[in-house]
């Protein structure tokens, strides 16, 4: 049964065991499959290569067939994270640009990546820049091309904070047996063009709001300093107060504010209540039409 | 009246801020004591706020006759329906008066004030000395002495460095360190009911939960739909503070008491700032503003000091009739 994930979406999913991560990595990669989307797997190398593709294959992959057309890749996970011995934040960000360059080229219509986080478990150098990593993916996803499963053992607390750097989190055990669909992520983040508009939906909270400044300033980086930065919220349902703070921030920062487009009552009146920017964050109507998330 | 007279010149000292107990034993005694300081403001050419109960502000108005109308008054029932909302709002009109002295008339102590309620306004009364403090301003807050109880009496004689009965001014013997009074205040809660509903919150991604059962449970309690979504914003963002400096959990109780529905959140942390939530942080980026929200949404929120953490309870009426303290004791003629 296919999940529910679109390109863009980026969620930490918490495994208890490595058969919990690989029935996740199945059920991915065969939406995937089913979607002419390229599937990457940065599996951990600690196991054997051999042994996770058989047991993906028993969960219905075909694993085989898809390394030799080219839409599943699967790559050691140390060779892009621990290279030198080290985690370099910058360096590893380098690839994602890369694969989906690679995927468009390929006439694949999305790319979904996959990776194996167990080796954050280990006291490796730079492991501290994790969670400002996983923020930058989120930015680069809400382009809205390629789409993230990041799977972290779940020891009863996220150290890096990596957590909150998700749009979304959801245990392994949650996401596999989510037959009928009800699990969709807590938010999600997509930036179009022509115009340049960021769409947001969902709820954005402490579990997952230290991803949103990397997309925002991706939108800043997009946008047209002559006009004002446009993010639709139509389908944002809650949104706390440090989100606020930030969107204010964001209309402070741009030289002709912020218009939040079909942003719901509620939240426009705390937003109007926290709002000392004199003015820069602008509302206005949802049009139809226009561009939705 | 003793406001206009010479005697006041010296009697409040030099101070840059002045916060002045008004002692009064009957409705002629407040008019004309809250008029004449009125007066003094208005005789100083400077901007003056009558922040009292509504029905009260009408016995001010009708002694100031033709002076009222250079007055701002505001319905201190509604703006000071959560008493910690009352620093934010004087301060306010200070700010929107730069460097002008203000003058304020400031009543959140009536007798129908729950003991919730009241202690909340005992601290909000000793920490605006905290918060004003070298503030060109001039506060005068009246207490009636013939329908509070003394103890209210012996409190205001504690938060306000001067006082006034209508005769004389004199320096309060008994004013004290503000913190250390509203630290006194910071009285344990009374135990939330056996059949309250429960839950543990630990980890980021269980506000989300938090959220929807405290949205149906205010819905069940027929909490008009704004206020719910007012309520979870308020709970969510003290939940995330549990998460986050409050040893990252919290315990949240929710149940309703005649007229009012009550969260609180028991965790382990521990407030470094007494000002927290009771006027703006000093700097972007400073703790304290969801606090201030949280007070800004909510109808009463008391916080308490445990010796293993910090208990937050915060009241939403259920119904919207702000509740007038039409049983002061004085009888004010209707609007």
């Amino acid at each position: 049964m296919d999940d529910q994930l679109k390109p863009g979406d980026h969620v930490c999913l918490l495994y208890d065991t490595m058969d919990d991560q690989l029935s996740a990595v199945a059920r991915y990669a065969s939406t995937g499959f089913g979607s002419h989307q390229q599937v990457v797997y940065l599996a951990d190398a600690g196991k054997s290569f051999d042994g996770i593709v058989e047991m993906l294959r028993r969960k219905g992959i075909k694993v085989a067939e898809a390394l030799t057309s080219g839409q599943l890749k699967m790559i050691p996970a140390p060779e892009l994270y621990l290279d030198g011995g080290r985690f370099d934040a910058s360096a590893a960000l380098e690839a994602l640009p890369r694969w989906i360059a690679d995927a468009r080229d390929a006439g694949f219509a999305g790319l979904r990546v996959a990776t194996d986080m167990g080796w954050t478990q280990l006291p490796v150098p730079g492991v501290e820049q994790l969670a400002w990593y996983e923020a930058q993916v989120s930015g680069v996803l809400a382009d809205g091309y390629a789409m993230g499963l990041c799977c972290y053992p779940d020891l009863g607390d996220t150290p890096q904070k990596v957590g909150t750097a998700h749009p979304s989190t959801v245990y392994g055990t949650v996401y596999s047996s989510d037959i009928d669909g009800a699990w969709t992520p807590q938010l999600r983040m997509r930036i179009h063009r022509d115009p340049v508009r960021l769409c947001v939906t969902g709820e954005i909270d402490l579990s997952n709001r230290d991803c949103l400044p990397p997309v925002l300033d991706r939108l800043l980086r997009l946008s047209d300093p002559t006009g004002p930065l446009e993010i639709d919220f139509t389908g944002v349902s809650f949104a706390d107060v440090a989100t606020m703070r930030l969107l204010v921030r964001a209309a402070s920062a741009w030289p002709r504010g912020l218009t939040l487009i079909g942003c719901p009552e509620p939240i426009a009146e705390m937003l109007r209540m926290l709002d000392d920017s004199g003015g820069r964050v602008m509302f206005a109507d949802n049009i139809p039409d226009s561009v939705s998330p | 009246m003793s406001f206009a007279g010479n005697a006041w010149g010296n009697a409040w000292g030099s101070a840059a801020f002045r916060h002045i107990g008004l002692l009064h034993d009957t409705a002629a005694g407040y008019a004309s004591g809250c008029a004449g300081f009125v007066r003094l403001g208005l005789n100083a050419g400077n901007p003056v706020l009558v922040a009292v109960p509504g029905s009260h502000a009408r016995a001010i108005h009708d002694e100031l006759g033709g002076d009222a109308g250079h007055v701002v008054f505001t319905d201190m029932a509604v703006a000071g329906r959560n008493p910690g909302r009352v620093i934010v709002s004087l301060l306010d009109f200070a700010d929107s008066h730069p460097d002008q002295r203000v003058w304020v008339v400031s009543q959140s102590v009536w007798p129908t004030r729950s003991s919730l309620e009241y202690s909340a306004c005992v601290t909000q009364d000793a920490l605006l000395n905290a918060a004003f403090a070298g503030r060109d301003a001039t506060i005068l807050c009246p207490y009636d002495r013939s329908a509070l109880p003394a103890g209210a009496i012996a409190d205001a004689l504690r938060t306000h460095p001067i006082l006034n009965d209508g005769t004389n001014t004199w320096d309060s013997p008994d004013y004290t360190d503000p913190l250390g009074t509203a630290r006194l205040a910071d009285l344990p809660l009374p135990e939330p009911p056996q059949q309250a509903h429960r839950f543990t919150i630990t980890r980021p991604e269980d506000l989300r939960w938090l959220r929807r059962a405290i949205a149906d449970l205010a819905a069940a309690a027929s909490l008009p739909i704004a206020r719910v979504r007012q309520l979870t914003v308020a709970v969510n963002e003290l939940a995330s503070n549990s998460i986050e400096h409050g040893g990252g959990r919290a315990v949240v109780a929710i149940w309703t008491e005649p007229g009012v529905f009550v969260c609180q959140l028991d965790d382990a942390g521990t407030f470094d700032n007494p000002m927290a939530g009771w006027m703006p942080p000093p700097r972007e980026g400073s703790r304290g503003r969801g606090l201030l929200i949280v007070h800004e949404l909510s109808d009463l929120v008391r916080i308490h000091q445990r010796s293993d953490g910090t208990s937050i309870r915060v009241h939403i009426n259920i119904s919207a009739v702000v509740k007038e303290p039409e049983t002061y004791g004085i009888e004010f003629q209707a609007g």
